[in-house]
């Protein structure tokens, strides 16, 4: 499988098509999940897919051979997400009720949280929704890749191209933030 | 009501945020895929790719003085790019190629602060053979210096100079209608070098920075094949300019400083 993905990155940076599809058809649902939960929108997180993968095929001349393919794709998926989503200001518009939907449809995919009222989890998400607003473009970066992505600090960090004590800085600063607003909101 | 149930109710229970944000993203999800169509609508887009390793070849009419152009479409794909890792608006209209004979060696220079371009000169019998991490280097460093030089402390520092070598005019002129002697002129010059000394070293300081950003984007060792690239090709490599420092201090600074490699960023896409 390795040394098939292999040969086919290299044919693909070569400029073959058929290689490169191959590997849209063996990444794209991956890719297309990972937006989606960062989104909670199916058009924009297609758009993310699709974004993140034209760049990709841009990149290929560059990517290192041998190694595996997924984890690259992924930090493009995610710079690119992060940008379109800051590009269209997605924290400023208030919570559509195709966003609620599809969250409420993600949600029912984790059984651990059947018990939460839906109505109460919308509320909870429309609050939090407007804390991330408040923060700053870094911030919001770090805590959609930590908690919408899953990466470690270290994973961020790489992706972000920051040193990873800048990235526990903003993450906790980010958190603190949250904390006090969401806190607040609360009571 | 007794006091223990006044307390519980008083008493809120700790907030979980991490839970918070867990519930906000949702649970990792599975695979959704997309539709047929969506292939041929990416297949669409793709176009031809282009060799990382190979030269790139631009195919240009020389003209026979400078000339300025629309910048061909290797250099605005590579500065579009550029400008997607450094996380800024690409803006094609901002770079300006310009062939000249006049020049050994290509260059790139930032506009004032407000204009926000950058002109990339290429000498003509330079079109044909630059390489792909010298056009980045060149690209970056452009993009890299206008970003820094739109930072307030620089304006600020220009502003502050700017208002001395005024205020040497202002006395010039002073004592030149009053006849001082040769005190208050050479309190002048003074005046004068030391904006000048200022001009230069704030300029050297906004190109090491934009170094350190360019490496930052995209990796040591692209960049340092860039300038190294670019100082072979160069005649005098060691050779300061007014408000520029030399290709050799920057490799020295970028290339031969300790500071740990990042090797996947030479794989690195972002």
């Amino acid at each position: 499988m390795a040394t098939c993905e292999t040969e086919l990155t290299r044919n693909a940076a070569r400029g073959d098509q058929e290689a490169f599809r191959q590997l849209w058809e063996a990444h794209h649902a991956a890719a297309m999940a990972a937006a989606l939960r960062f989104c909670h929108q199916r058009a924009l997180a297609e758009e993310i897919t699709q974004g993140a993968f034209l760049l990709a095929w841009r990149g290929l001349p560059r990517f290192q051979q041998g190694c595996p393919f997924r984890p690259w794709l992924m930090r493009i998926l995610y710079r690119h997400a992060l940008d379109l989503l800051e590009k269209q200001r997605m924290y400023l518009q208030p919570l559509s009720l195709d966003m609620a939907l599809d969250a409420e449809v993600l949600m029912s995919a984790s059984s651990a949280i059947e018990h939460i009222d839906l109505q109460e989890q919308v509320a909870q998400r429309e609050e939090v929704h407007h804390a991330l607003a408040q923060l700053n473009a870094d911030q919001r970066r770090v805590i959609a890749l930590r908690y919408g992505a899953d990466l470690t600090e270290m994973d961020i960090a790489q992706v972000l191209g920051w040193p990873v004590g800048t990235v526990k800085s903003r993450l906790n600063r980010a958190r603190e933030r949250l904390r006090v607003m969401l806190n607040n909101g609360e009571r | 009501m007794n006091k223990q149930d006044f307390d519980k109710n008083t008493q809120q229970e700790p907030f979980d945020l991490e839970q918070c944000l867990s519930t906000y993203y949702g649970p990792p999800l599975r695979e959704q895929p997309l539709s047929a169509s969506s292939w041929q609508h990416l297949r669409l887009q793709l176009g031809p790719q282009k060799s990382a390793g190979r030269r790139a070849r631009f195919h240009w009419p020389l003209p026979r003085t400078r000339s300025r152009i629309e910048a061909p479409a290797t250099i605005q794909n590579a500065f579009a790019r550029i400008a997607y890792e450094a996380r800024v608006p690409y803006i094609p209209s901002t770079l300006h190629c310009q062939l000249t004979l006049h020049t050994h060696e290509p260059e790139v220079r930032s506009s004032w602060p407000g204009k926000c371009s950058i002109q990339l000169f290429l000498p003509v019998n330079t079109v044909t053979t630059l390489g792909q991490a010298e056009l980045d280097v060149l690209l970056a460093t452009g993009l890299a210096r206008s970003l820094c030089a739109r930072k307030l402390a620089y304006r600020l520092g220009r502003l502050l100079l700017a208002g001395v070598a005024l205020m040497a005019c202002i006395m010039l002129a002073l004592f030149w209608m009053r006849h001082v002697p040769l005190p208050g002129f050479s309190l002048v010059i003074a005046l004068w070098a030391g904006v000048m000394w200022g001009w230069h070293r704030q300029a050297c300081a906004i190109a090491f920075r934009a170094d350190t950003l360019m490496v930052l984007w995209l990796g040591r060792g692209h960049i340092c094949t860039g300038l190294h690239a670019l100082a072979d090709r160069s005649r005098s490599p060691r050779r300061r300019r007014w408000g520029e420092p030399s290709l050799a201090e920057r490799i020295e600074r970028v290339c031969g400083t300790r500071t740990e490699t990042r090797e996947d960023a030479l794989t690195l896409v972002r």
